[in-house]
């Protein structure tokens, strides 16, 4: 004889729920500041200046397809100017740290590829100005605006 | 006459200890209303966390139940997305008790409510349902089946 106890009225009812999300493709991009800046110095005992700011915090906040890949690009409004004289724009160049972020040459012509990620996500790094130092710089304060896009497909 | 009073004290003697249950089972009633709800696109910097366009109204009855326990269980299927996992998404509920806050899973039961004996008339809890927001989540329409079970003992 075996003993068993089984609860033999158990009862069940279930209803359903289904859940829905939309999620669209966006960007945000935070650099640390807004402008940088090159101290004057003697060409011959520092041929490359870096900007006071170095290094500048930036982050590329994404949401794009799993597969997709989205790209932050740098253009120059032009070269550096002060009144008639200009310092070619091309002697500006950046290094980079953090996942995705790429070294360059600051262009006025072409944007030029600052970072690059595949999929969504929130990506941090940093970036350092230096300009080759010249002696056949003219004297003056020299001025010009440039632009960070970040695209996500 | 002995033969059938022997008989009758021996039936009950068998028959006690092997669990026979009082002959009722239990009427449960489940009513989830809507049946469907959607988190809308937001920016993660401006909206951390998103409320679904509308709550869920989850109605129970629990009767003759005598002194057993009653549960009400929440099951997803699956992930929104291989980048959004169920879990982001949590509820808040009133009529508490019966009813729990918890959060959404796709592997473990999650308690909604539960209780002792029945719940006679029907009690209704309003949930509210948020998922969190992140840069992480990659693009496109998402959906997946849940369920609310009311199961007892």
């Amino acid at each position: 004889m075996v003993l068993t106890s089984i609860p033999a009225f158990a009862a069940q009812q279930t209803d359903p729920l289904t859940v829905n999300m939309a999620v669209n493709a966006r960007a945000n991009l935070t650099l640390g500041v807004a402008t940088i800046n090159f101290p004057d110095a003697d060409p011959d005992t520092t041929p490359s200046i870096a900007a006071t700011e170095n290094p500048v915090s930036v982050t590329a906040k994404v949401r794009t397809g799993a597969s997709s890949t989205a790209t932050l690009t740098h253009l120059a409004g032009g070269d550096l100017t002060s009144g008639g004289n200009t310092i070619a724009i091309s002697n500006v160049t950046w290094t980079a740290t953090g996942t995705g972020y790429v070294p360059g040459t600051m262009n006025r012509i072409t944007s030029q590829t600052a970072g690059s990620w595949t999929g969504s996500g929130n990506y941090g790094g940093t970036f350092s100005f230096f300009i080759v130092n010249s002696w056949s710089y003219v004297v003056g304060n020299y001025t010009v605006s440039t632009t960070y896009t970040l695209t996500a497909p | 006459m002995r033969r059938f009073v022997f008989l009758f004290i021996f039936s009950i003697a068998y028959f006690l200890p092997c669990g026979i249950h009082p002959a009722f089972s239990q009427t449960l009633d489940l009513t989830v209303t809507p049946t469907s709800i959607s988190f809308s696109d937001a920016d993660p910097d401006l909206t951390p966390s998103i409320a679904a366009n509308t709550t869920v109204d989850v109605r129970i009855r629990v009767r003759q139940n005598g002194g057993n326990n009653w549960r009400l269980t929440h099951l997803a299927s699956g992930d929104l997305s291989p980048s959004i996992p169920i879990s982001n998404i949590s509820w808040t509920v009133t009529n508490q008790p019966p009813f729990i806050n918890g959060s959404m899973s796709r592997s473990v039961d999650q308690t909604a409510a539960q209780g002792i004996g029945n719940l006679n008339p029907a009690i209704t809890g309003t949930f509210t349902f948020r998922i969190a927001n992140l840069w992480s989540y990659n693009t496109g329409n998402f959906s997946v089946a849940t369920t609310f079970t009311l199961s007892a003992p």
